[in-house]
Protein backbone atom coordinates (compact mmCIF):
# COMPACT_ATOMS: atom_id res chain seq x y z
CA UNK A 1 0.00 0.00 0.00
CA UNK A 2 2.70 2.26 0.64
CA UNK A 3 3.79 1.80 -2.73
CA UNK A 4 0.81 3.22 -4.08
CA UNK A 5 0.40 6.41 -1.47
CA UNK A 6 4.03 7.47 -2.50
CA UNK A 7 2.61 7.13 -6.49
CA UNK A 8 -0.54 9.31 -5.33
CA UNK A 9 2.05 11.56 -3.26
CA UNK A 10 4.08 12.00 -6.56
CA UNK A 11 0.83 13.02 -8.46
CA UNK A 12 -0.16 15.93 -5.74
CA UNK A 13 3.24 17.30 -6.07
CA UNK A 14 2.64 19.88 -8.64
CA UNK A 15 -0.56 20.90 -6.83
CA UNK A 16 1.67 21.85 -3.79
CA UNK A 17 4.62 23.43 -6.05
CA UNK A 18 2.08 25.83 -6.51
CA UNK A 19 2.19 26.88 -3.05
CA UNK A 20 6.08 26.50 -3.15
CA UNK A 21 5.72 23.43 -0.83
CA UNK A 22 5.93 19.76 -0.75
CA UNK A 23 4.85 16.96 0.54
CA UNK A 24 6.52 13.58 2.27
CA UNK A 25 5.30 10.40 3.98
CA UNK A 26 6.16 9.59 6.99
CA UNK A 27 4.26 6.02 7.25
CA UNK A 28 1.24 4.02 6.49
CA UNK A 29 -0.18 2.08 9.39
CA UNK A 30 -3.11 0.06 9.93
CA UNK A 31 -5.09 1.93 7.31
CA UNK A 32 -3.70 5.35 8.71
CA UNK A 33 -1.24 7.38 6.09
CA UNK A 34 0.96 10.25 8.24
CA UNK A 35 2.29 12.53 5.78
CA UNK A 36 4.12 15.92 6.31
CA UNK A 37 4.66 19.15 4.47
CA UNK A 38 7.68 20.19 3.25
CA UNK A 39 8.72 23.62 1.72
CA UNK A 40 6.83 26.82 2.13
CA UNK A 41 4.13 24.36 3.66
CA UNK A 42 5.90 23.29 6.31
CA UNK A 43 4.31 25.91 8.60
CA UNK A 44 1.86 26.85 6.57
CA UNK A 45 -1.91 27.97 9.06
CA UNK A 46 -3.45 26.86 5.93
CA UNK A 47 -2.03 23.33 5.67
CA UNK A 48 -6.08 22.07 6.82
CA UNK A 49 -7.49 23.73 4.06
CA UNK A 50 -4.51 22.01 1.61
CA UNK A 51 -5.49 18.91 3.57
CA UNK A 52 -9.04 18.81 3.59
CA UNK A 53 -9.67 20.19 -0.31
CA UNK A 54 -6.58 17.93 -1.90
CA UNK A 55 -4.22 15.48 -0.03
CA UNK A 56 -6.78 13.64 2.02
CA UNK A 57 -9.74 13.39 -0.78
CA UNK A 58 -6.39 11.89 -3.07
CA UNK A 59 -5.15 9.27 -0.59
CA UNK A 60 -8.34 8.14 0.98
CA UNK A 61 -8.91 7.33 -3.10
CA UNK A 62 -5.95 4.79 -2.69
CA UNK A 63 -7.29 1.54 -1.48
CA UNK A 64 -6.49 0.44 1.89
CA UNK A 65 -6.19 4.09 3.06
CA UNK A 66 -8.70 4.72 5.81
CA UNK A 67 -7.64 7.90 6.98
CA UNK A 68 -4.94 10.59 6.91
CA UNK A 69 -2.60 12.25 9.82
CA UNK A 70 -0.81 15.39 9.06
CA UNK A 71 2.48 15.31 11.10
CA UNK A 72 2.80 19.01 13.20
CA UNK A 73 -1.07 20.45 11.90
CA UNK A 74 -3.97 19.35 13.21
CA UNK A 75 -7.53 20.68 13.66
CA UNK A 76 -10.33 20.27 16.01
CA UNK A 77 -13.05 17.78 14.46
CA UNK A 78 -15.60 20.89 14.86
CA UNK A 79 -13.52 22.42 12.32
CA UNK A 80 -12.70 19.90 10.31
CA UNK A 81 -16.42 18.90 9.96
CA UNK A 82 -16.78 22.42 8.28
CA UNK A 83 -14.18 21.86 5.98
CA UNK A 84 -14.93 18.57 5.19
CA UNK A 85 -18.98 20.04 4.34
CA UNK A 86 -17.59 22.79 2.12
CA UNK A 87 -14.75 20.76 0.33
CA UNK A 88 -17.32 17.71 0.01
CA UNK A 89 -19.57 20.39 -2.32
CA UNK A 90 -16.85 20.50 -4.89
CA UNK A 91 -13.88 18.36 -4.95
CA UNK A 92 -14.15 15.16 -5.65
CA UNK A 93 -10.81 13.13 -6.91
CA UNK A 94 -11.06 10.82 -9.76
CA UNK A 95 -13.99 11.64 -10.88
CA UNK B 1 5.82 5.78 34.49
CA UNK B 2 2.40 7.97 34.58
CA UNK B 3 -0.57 5.91 33.70
CA UNK B 4 1.40 3.82 31.52
CA UNK B 5 3.51 7.05 30.19
CA UNK B 6 7.17 7.03 29.92
CA UNK B 7 7.94 10.70 31.77
CA UNK B 8 11.45 11.87 30.49
CA UNK B 9 11.76 15.50 32.05
CA UNK B 10 13.28 18.13 29.99
CA UNK B 11 14.99 20.20 32.23
CA UNK B 12 15.86 19.97 36.19
CA UNK B 13 18.51 21.99 37.99
CA UNK B 14 20.40 21.60 41.33
CA UNK B 15 20.31 25.16 42.03
CA UNK B 16 22.83 26.96 44.43
CA UNK B 17 21.03 29.67 45.47
CA UNK B 18 22.69 30.49 48.86
CA UNK B 19 23.87 33.71 50.11
CA UNK B 20 28.05 32.07 49.80
CA UNK B 21 26.80 31.59 46.26
CA UNK B 22 26.21 35.34 45.92
CA UNK B 23 28.88 37.55 44.14
CA UNK B 24 30.15 40.48 46.74
CA UNK B 25 31.19 42.19 43.36
CA UNK B 26 27.40 42.87 42.02
CA UNK B 27 25.54 45.33 44.31
CA UNK B 28 22.53 43.68 42.60
CA UNK B 29 22.99 40.22 43.35
CA UNK B 30 21.09 39.55 46.26
CA UNK B 31 18.04 41.41 44.93
CA UNK B 32 18.17 39.55 41.23
CA UNK B 33 18.34 35.85 43.65
CA UNK B 34 15.61 37.36 45.64
CA UNK B 35 13.36 37.93 42.15
CA UNK B 36 14.39 34.76 41.32
CA UNK B 37 12.85 33.10 44.20
CA UNK B 38 10.17 34.93 44.53
CA UNK B 39 9.02 33.90 40.68
CA UNK B 40 9.93 30.32 41.67
CA UNK B 41 7.54 31.19 44.73
CA UNK B 42 4.86 32.43 42.10
CA UNK B 43 4.33 29.39 39.71
CA UNK B 44 4.72 26.90 42.90
CA UNK B 45 1.42 24.70 44.13
CA UNK B 46 0.12 24.20 46.89
CA UNK B 47 2.36 21.85 49.16
CA UNK B 48 5.75 23.45 48.00
CA UNK B 49 4.72 27.31 49.57
CA UNK B 50 3.81 26.14 52.86
CA UNK B 51 7.67 27.07 54.31
CA UNK B 52 8.35 23.25 54.76
CA UNK B 53 11.17 23.57 51.94
CA UNK B 54 13.75 26.21 51.76
CA UNK B 55 15.05 27.22 48.40
CA UNK B 56 17.27 30.04 49.61
CA UNK B 57 19.90 27.27 49.93
CA UNK B 58 22.49 25.24 47.97
CA UNK B 59 20.63 21.95 46.94
CA UNK B 60 21.97 18.29 47.28
CA UNK B 61 21.58 15.93 43.94
CA UNK B 62 20.12 13.42 46.93
CA UNK B 63 16.88 16.42 47.34
CA UNK B 64 16.64 17.07 43.98
CA UNK B 65 16.75 13.22 42.91
CA UNK B 66 13.87 12.73 46.21
CA UNK B 67 11.69 15.79 44.50
CA UNK B 68 11.47 14.41 40.64
CA UNK B 69 12.24 10.59 40.87
CA UNK B 70 10.31 9.66 44.19
CA UNK B 71 7.53 11.69 45.08
CA UNK B 72 6.10 12.21 40.68
CA UNK B 73 6.09 9.37 38.10
CA UNK B 74 9.13 10.61 36.39
CA UNK B 75 11.21 7.74 34.45
CA UNK B 76 14.17 10.29 32.86
CA UNK B 77 15.24 13.64 33.18
CA UNK B 78 17.80 16.13 32.00
CA UNK B 79 19.52 18.24 34.49
CA UNK B 80 21.16 21.34 33.34
CA UNK B 81 23.46 23.73 33.90
CA UNK B 82 22.24 27.80 34.36
CA UNK B 83 25.10 29.43 33.11
CA UNK B 84 24.53 32.78 34.54
CA UNK B 85 27.40 34.67 35.84
CA UNK B 86 25.38 37.75 36.37
CA UNK B 87 24.63 37.27 40.24
CA UNK B 88 26.59 34.00 41.10
CA UNK B 89 30.23 32.92 41.80
CA UNK B 90 29.34 29.05 40.15
CA UNK B 91 26.38 29.98 38.03
CA UNK B 92 22.92 29.35 39.27
CA UNK B 93 22.91 26.13 38.51
CA UNK B 94 26.77 24.84 39.04
CA UNK B 95 28.49 22.55 36.64
CA UNK B 96 29.89 20.10 38.65
CA UNK B 97 26.64 19.75 41.06
CA UNK B 98 24.57 19.01 37.82
CA UNK B 99 27.85 16.48 36.63
CA UNK B 100 27.05 14.88 39.97
CA UNK B 101 23.60 14.08 39.69
CA UNK B 102 24.11 12.62 36.24
CA UNK B 103 26.92 10.24 38.11
CA UNK B 104 25.20 9.61 40.78
CA UNK B 105 22.10 8.23 38.46
CA UNK B 106 22.91 7.27 35.49
CA UNK B 107 20.47 5.41 34.56
CA UNK B 108 17.55 7.97 34.87
CA UNK B 109 19.23 11.26 34.80
CA UNK B 110 21.33 13.06 31.65
CA UNK B 111 23.86 15.82 31.84
CA UNK B 112 23.30 18.88 29.76
CA UNK B 113 26.31 21.32 30.18
CA UNK B 114 26.13 25.24 29.52
CA UNK B 115 28.96 28.08 28.32
CA UNK B 116 28.95 31.33 27.84
CA UNK B 117 30.77 33.24 25.54
CA UNK B 118 31.30 36.52 27.22
CA UNK B 119 32.02 35.41 30.37
CA UNK B 120 35.76 34.68 29.61
CA UNK B 121 35.57 34.75 26.02
CA UNK B 122 35.01 32.40 23.09
CA UNK B 123 37.97 30.86 23.33
CA UNK B 124 37.29 30.02 27.27
CA UNK B 125 34.01 28.82 25.81
CA UNK B 126 35.03 26.16 23.66
CA UNK B 127 37.77 24.45 26.28
CA UNK B 128 34.69 24.75 28.56
CA UNK B 129 32.79 22.75 25.62
CA UNK B 130 35.54 20.20 24.95
CA UNK B 131 35.77 19.44 29.28
CA UNK B 132 32.10 19.23 29.90
CA UNK B 133 31.26 16.86 27.36
CA UNK B 134 34.74 14.71 26.67
CA UNK B 135 35.40 14.61 30.66
CA UNK B 136 31.84 15.18 32.16
CA UNK B 137 29.87 13.26 29.32
CA UNK B 138 27.34 16.51 28.48
CA UNK B 139 24.62 14.89 26.12
CA UNK B 140 23.56 18.60 25.29
CA UNK B 141 24.75 21.70 25.90
CA UNK B 142 21.96 25.16 27.25
CA UNK B 143 22.57 28.63 26.68
CA UNK B 144 21.39 31.61 28.30
CA UNK B 145 21.77 34.72 25.90
CA UNK B 146 20.11 37.58 27.90
CA UNK B 147 21.65 39.29 30.98
CA UNK B 148 21.53 42.56 32.42
CA UNK B 149 24.78 43.83 31.01
CA UNK B 150 26.81 41.81 28.13
CA UNK B 151 23.49 40.02 26.25
CA UNK B 152 24.74 38.19 23.06
CA UNK B 153 22.71 37.16 19.92
CA UNK B 154 22.21 33.60 18.68
CA UNK B 155 23.04 34.38 15.62
CA UNK B 156 26.23 36.44 16.22
CA UNK B 157 29.00 34.49 13.92
CA UNK B 158 31.27 35.80 15.91
CA UNK B 159 30.44 34.62 19.65
CA UNK B 160 27.79 31.52 18.96
CA UNK B 161 28.98 29.81 15.84
CA UNK B 162 31.80 28.25 16.87
CA UNK B 163 29.71 27.05 19.80
CA UNK B 164 27.66 25.67 17.32
CA UNK B 165 30.51 24.29 15.42
CA UNK B 166 32.57 22.21 18.76
CA UNK B 167 28.99 21.77 19.69
CA UNK B 168 28.44 19.33 16.07
CA UNK B 169 32.55 18.07 16.25
CA UNK B 170 32.30 17.21 19.11
CA UNK B 171 28.95 15.24 18.29
CA UNK B 172 26.32 17.46 20.43
CA UNK B 173 22.99 17.49 18.28
CA UNK B 174 21.08 18.86 20.20
CA UNK B 175 21.51 23.01 21.69
CA UNK B 176 19.18 24.59 24.28
CA UNK B 177 17.93 27.97 24.73
CA UNK B 178 16.61 29.91 27.91
CA UNK B 179 13.62 32.53 25.74
CA UNK B 180 11.79 34.51 27.49
CA UNK B 181 10.96 34.47 31.28
CA UNK B 182 13.77 37.49 31.56
CA UNK B 183 15.47 36.79 35.34
CA UNK B 184 15.52 39.98 37.65
CA UNK B 185 16.00 43.62 35.45
CA UNK B 186 17.53 41.85 32.49
CA UNK B 187 15.81 43.50 29.54
CA UNK B 188 12.82 41.27 28.05
CA UNK B 189 13.79 41.88 24.13
CA UNK B 190 17.27 39.90 24.49
CA UNK B 191 14.83 36.96 25.01
CA UNK B 192 13.13 36.90 21.84
CA UNK B 193 13.21 33.14 20.07
CA UNK B 194 13.99 35.57 16.71
CA UNK B 195 17.42 35.10 16.77
CA UNK B 196 17.47 31.13 16.64
CA UNK B 197 16.08 31.25 13.03
CA UNK B 198 19.21 31.80 11.31
CA UNK B 199 21.64 29.14 13.26
CA UNK B 200 18.58 27.02 12.26
CA UNK B 201 19.36 27.51 8.63
CA UNK B 202 22.89 27.26 8.90
CA UNK B 203 23.42 24.38 11.34
CA UNK B 204 20.50 21.81 10.10
CA UNK B 205 21.85 18.77 11.48
CA UNK B 206 21.96 20.59 14.50
CA UNK B 207 18.42 20.72 16.76
CA UNK B 208 17.50 23.59 18.66
CA UNK B 209 15.37 23.94 21.59
CA UNK B 210 13.63 26.85 22.94
CA UNK B 211 12.34 26.92 26.44
CA UNK B 212 9.28 28.70 28.52
CA UNK B 213 7.43 28.90 25.05
CA UNK B 214 9.77 32.18 25.01
CA UNK B 215 7.06 33.96 27.03
CA UNK B 216 5.97 36.97 26.44
CA UNK B 217 7.01 36.21 22.65
CA UNK B 218 5.16 33.00 22.43
CA UNK B 219 3.35 34.37 18.56
CA UNK B 220 6.90 34.34 17.18
CA UNK B 221 8.22 30.29 19.02
CA UNK B 222 4.56 29.27 18.13
CA UNK B 223 5.60 30.40 14.17
CA UNK B 224 9.61 29.68 14.43
CA UNK B 225 8.79 25.99 15.54
CA UNK B 226 5.85 25.66 13.02
CA UNK B 227 8.02 26.25 10.53
CA UNK B 228 11.80 25.02 11.46
CA UNK B 229 12.20 21.23 11.35
CA UNK B 230 15.12 21.68 14.05
CA UNK B 231 13.32 23.84 16.62
CA UNK B 232 11.60 22.39 18.89
CA UNK B 233 9.79 23.64 21.52
CA UNK B 234 10.25 23.07 25.63
CA UNK B 235 7.03 23.42 28.10
CA UNK B 236 9.57 24.27 30.68
CA UNK B 237 7.56 24.95 33.53
CA UNK B 238 4.51 26.26 31.91
CA UNK B 239 2.18 23.06 32.70
CA UNK B 240 2.13 25.12 36.35
CA UNK B 241 0.36 27.36 35.27
CA UNK B 242 -2.83 25.00 34.81
CA UNK B 243 -3.89 25.78 38.56
CA UNK B 244 -3.78 29.48 38.01
CA UNK B 245 -4.82 30.00 34.64
CA UNK B 246 -5.94 27.25 33.06
CA UNK B 247 -7.58 28.93 30.23
CA UNK B 248 -3.85 30.37 28.92
CA UNK B 249 -2.53 26.91 29.29
CA UNK B 250 -5.52 25.19 27.14
CA UNK B 251 -4.98 28.14 24.14
CA UNK B 252 -1.36 27.36 24.26
CA UNK B 253 -1.60 23.89 23.77
CA UNK B 254 -3.99 24.15 21.33
CA UNK B 255 -2.27 26.69 19.52
CA UNK B 256 1.06 24.62 19.49
CA UNK B 257 -0.88 21.25 18.61
CA UNK B 258 -2.71 22.39 15.70
CA UNK B 259 0.83 24.71 14.30
CA UNK B 260 3.67 22.71 15.42
CA UNK B 261 2.25 19.11 16.49
CA UNK B 262 3.28 17.27 19.89
CA UNK B 263 6.15 15.78 17.81
CA UNK B 264 8.58 18.97 18.48
CA UNK B 265 6.96 19.18 22.09
CA UNK B 266 8.82 18.75 25.38
CA UNK B 267 7.31 18.24 28.84
CA UNK B 268 10.04 20.22 31.45
CA UNK B 269 9.51 21.00 35.17
CA UNK B 270 12.16 23.24 35.65
CA UNK B 271 12.31 21.42 39.16
CA UNK B 272 13.51 22.32 42.06
CA UNK B 273 12.91 25.84 42.06
CA UNK B 274 9.02 25.51 41.09
CA UNK B 275 8.98 22.45 43.34
CA UNK B 276 7.97 19.24 42.68
CA UNK B 277 6.73 18.15 39.63
CA UNK B 278 3.95 15.55 40.84
CA UNK B 279 0.93 18.42 40.79
CA UNK B 280 1.47 19.31 37.22
CA UNK B 281 1.96 15.89 35.76
CA UNK B 282 -1.27 14.70 37.08
CA UNK B 283 -3.04 18.29 36.19
CA UNK B 284 -1.61 17.86 32.14
CA UNK B 285 -3.26 14.06 32.08
CA UNK B 286 -6.48 15.65 33.06
CA UNK B 287 -6.47 18.85 30.80
CA UNK B 288 -8.14 19.56 27.81
CA UNK B 289 -8.91 21.62 25.01
CA UNK B 290 -12.77 23.02 25.75
CA UNK B 291 -15.97 22.69 23.16
CA UNK B 292 -16.14 26.51 22.66
CA UNK B 293 -11.59 26.94 21.67
CA UNK B 294 -11.77 23.40 19.49
CA UNK B 295 -15.13 24.96 17.56
CA UNK B 296 -13.57 28.63 17.99
CA UNK B 297 -10.27 28.25 16.84
CA UNK B 298 -10.39 25.02 15.97
CA UNK B 299 -7.99 23.55 17.94
CA UNK B 300 -7.59 19.61 18.10
CA UNK B 301 -8.04 18.23 21.32
CA UNK B 302 -5.44 16.49 23.23
CA UNK B 303 -4.85 12.39 22.15
CA UNK B 304 -3.19 9.87 24.02
CA UNK B 305 -0.44 9.87 21.46
CA UNK B 306 -0.14 13.62 22.31
CA UNK B 307 0.23 13.25 26.26
CA UNK B 308 2.65 10.46 25.61
CA UNK B 309 4.67 12.80 22.78
CA UNK B 310 4.74 15.88 25.11
CA UNK B 311 5.50 13.88 28.47
CA UNK B 312 8.65 11.56 26.79
CA UNK B 313 8.93 10.41 23.63
CA UNK B 314 9.65 13.64 21.44
CA UNK B 315 12.55 14.64 24.08
CA UNK B 316 13.68 10.46 24.60
CA UNK B 317 13.51 10.83 19.97
CA UNK B 318 15.95 13.61 20.19
CA UNK B 319 18.49 12.19 22.64
CA UNK B 320 18.28 8.73 21.32
CA UNK B 321 16.80 6.88 24.09
CA UNK B 322 14.94 3.46 23.34
CA UNK B 323 12.25 4.14 25.58
CA UNK B 324 11.52 0.37 25.25
CA UNK B 325 14.48 -0.74 26.09
CA UNK B 326 14.62 1.52 29.10
CA UNK B 327 11.24 0.75 30.66
CA UNK B 328 12.69 -2.48 31.01
CA UNK B 329 16.12 -1.57 32.51
CA UNK B 330 14.49 0.97 34.85
CA UNK B 331 11.98 -2.03 35.85
CA UNK B 332 14.34 -4.44 36.31
CA UNK B 333 16.40 -1.73 38.90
Amino acid sequence: MSADVLERLDELRPVLAAHAGGIELVEVRNGVARVRYTGMCTGCPLRPVTTASTVRPALLAVEGVEAVEVEGSRISAEAEARLAVAFGRTIRWNQ
Amino acid sequence: MLDGIFVFDNAIHCYDMSDENLREDRADARYSRDLLLAMGAGGRWAGYNDGSIEFRRRWTVEELYELVFVDAPTDMAMVQVVPLFDWFKDTFAPVLTQYEMAQRYPDRVLFCGGVDPLYAGVDAALEQLDWQVKELGARSIKFYNGHVDGSWSCDDRELAYPLYERCLELGITVVQFHKGIPFGLMDVEAMKPNDLQRPARDFPELNFVIHHLALPYFEEALWIAARFPNIYLSLAANLNFTLIAPRLVQQQLGQLLQMVGSEKLCYASDAALSGGPAPYLHAFMELEIPDDLRDGFGYPQITPRDRENILGLTFARLMGIDVAAKQEQLARA
